[in-house]
């Protein structure tokens, strides 16, 4: 089953009407995880009201 | 009698101070400097990646009207007659600008010369080519994609890091007096200290970008790499902003004030920066600590917020704007770019709206934070990056990227040097970085000239240590 980061990536490439060779998805889809979990680190961050930068 | 580069005696550095100097007496003329140069590239250039471009009648015909210039007693500027190499990524009106890459246009900027070359060349300098980089100033370097294969000048078998690599490694080589680079997450900082060179990141906007190939306008910074910070202070009094003063007194060739500037300063080092650093560079920081204190500073408690939060930040704003740039060409010429540029580019395509928002106020809220900070310290001392320059074929792009403490700067527009700092056994440079308050450009050269008028790491070159 597709992931969120794939669907997302799949739905920006077309929106973007960028055609790529599948096997280009894999790595893509890899480096937007990492991307996802920096989401995830500043979604902590946001939610953290005792946080040292704030 | 009026000097010629018939009668002159070759100049042996390029090194922007002496060379500054070597020209206003007439101990060298920029034509036979500009030879000098030329020979070095012809000699180590292809071998060690330095040049997206060349057209030595070009350059040749500049230094030559330097020359006239010199002989007639009209001088532009005291760097009239330096040479620069140019990262190729920065618009020139006499040559291709093609940021390493088979997608792009090779005549942005309506083939005008973007505001820092057209500065220079005001004021007289000679420029040399185009330098080298990675495709649009981003990933890694790719033996395979046509373009030239950056090797680091203190071993060829390690990187000389990026993205500013033909610019840093030109200079460590001296086949230019100084190059000019850009910088959106370390893009001078880390190759220069990789390098053995200094490198300057000016405060955000206080050299202009305009005409150089965006990656990510918020994180992109313009500035000079030299050997010295006395070197890429004279190249700022040409290239600032008019915003800035007219000259830097770290520039000053007559006299040194730098030494007088560092009593009183309060320093401050954040030693869970260097956690997971290589041998030596912690053994570095205490060295350039004490030798500021030695000076007259004073050190105070000091701290940055965790890297997890501002790397993530950053790395979210910077991916995003730079798809954002991008995403037009990428839908054009998607086989054009190479395959790690248009993957990360897409990447991007992972974050939604609402989450590069947040992340942009987080940026916001750290930028902040880094201002209040700097009421409390003058300078801070960081690592540029925790690594030393790696071999080509080891490189994790995950370990590199997470090595910087350079991408934090760029998030936040403070001005940042990087300089040498020392040698691994194996012989490869240290570098350290030093930052400073919004504006305080100047004050920041300055400390880095008083740290190097002190010590030597910077002497010990690629040149002195090879017959040529």
């Amino acid at each position: 089953m597709a992931t969120r980061t794939e669907n997302l990536i799949v739905d920006g490439l077309e929106r973007l009407h960028i055609t790529i060779d599948p096997a280009e998805l894999a790595p893509i889809v890899g480096l937007g995880q990492t991307l996802r979990d920096f989401v995830d680190v500043v979604a902590r961050f946001e939610d953290d009201d005792e946080h040292p930068l704030k | 009698m009026t000097a010629s580069p018939r009668n002159t005696a070759s100049p042996t550095n390029v090194e922007t101070a002496a060379l500054v100097k070597d020209l206003a007496s007439g101990a060298t003329t920029a034509t036979a400097t500009l030879e000098l140069c030329l020979d070095r590239l012809d000699a180590r250039g292809d071998e060690l990646g330095i040049m997206a471009y060349r057209d030595d009648d070009v350059a040749r015909a500049a230094a030559a009207q330097s020359d006239v210039r010199r002989r007639s007693g009209h001088p532009l500027s005291p760097l009239d007659g330096v040479p620069i190499g140019i990262k190729d990524i920065i618009a020139t009106a006499d040559f291709p600008t093609r940021a390493n890459s088979r997608a792009q246009d090779p005549h942005p900027y309506r083939g005008r010369d973007a505001p820092v070359v057209a500065r220079l060349r005001a004021a007289g300098a000679v420029i040399v080519g185009k330098t080298a980089t990675m495709e649009y100033a981003m990933g890694l370097a790719d033996e395979s994609s046509g373009f030239p294969f950056p090797r680091n000048p203190w071993n060829p078998e390690h990187w000389t890091g990026g993205s500013s690599s033909g610019s840093v490694a030109g200079v460590a080589v001296g086949m230019f007096s100084a190059g000019i680079g850009t910088d959106t997450a370390g893009s001078i900082r880390v190759p220069s200290a990789w390098c053995g060179v200094t490198g300057f990141k000016p405060t955000f906007g206080l050299v202009s970008a305009a005409g150089v190939i965006p990656l990510a306008e918020s994180f992109d910074h313009v500035g000079p790499i030299a050997r010295t910070a006395e070197d890429c202070a004279l190249i700022m009094t040409a290239i600032a902003d008019r915003a800035a003063p007219a000259t830097f007194a770290a520039a000053s060739v007559d006299d040194d004030p730098a030494l007088a500037v560092v009593a009183g300063l309060r320093i401050g080092i954040d030693w869970s920066q260097f956690e997971g650093s290589i041998d030596g560079l912690h053994a570095a920081a205490e060295e350039v600590r004490a030798t500021l204190l030695a000076l007259g500073a004073r050190e105070v408690a000091f701290s940055l917020p965790p890297n997890d939060v501002t790397h993530a930040v950053t790395m979210i704003c910077l991916t995003s704007e730079a798809l954002s740039l991008h995403a037009t060409q990428l839908a054009e010429r998607w086989e054009l770019y190479g395959t790690d540029t248009r993957w990360s580019l897409a990447s991007g395509l992972a974050l939604t709206a609402d989450e590069i928002a947040s992340a942009e106020r987080a940026r916001h809220r750290i930028r902040a934070r880094t201002i209040e900070t700097f009421g409390d310290v003058d300078i801070v001392i960081v690592p540029a990056s925790t690594m030393t320059a790696p071999r080509h074929g080891e490189i994790d792009y995950d370990e590199l990227v997470s090595s910087f403490r350079t991408t934090f700067w760029n998030a936040t527009g403070n001005p940042a040097v990087s300089i040498p700092a020392g040698f691994t056994a194996e012989g490869m440079p240290i570098g350290l970085q030093l930052v400073a308050a919004h504006g305080n450009d100047d004050l920041l050269l300055c400390v880095a000239r008083a740290f190097q008028s002190v010590t030597a790491h910077h002497r010990r070159t690629v040149l002195s240590e090879t017959s040529n």
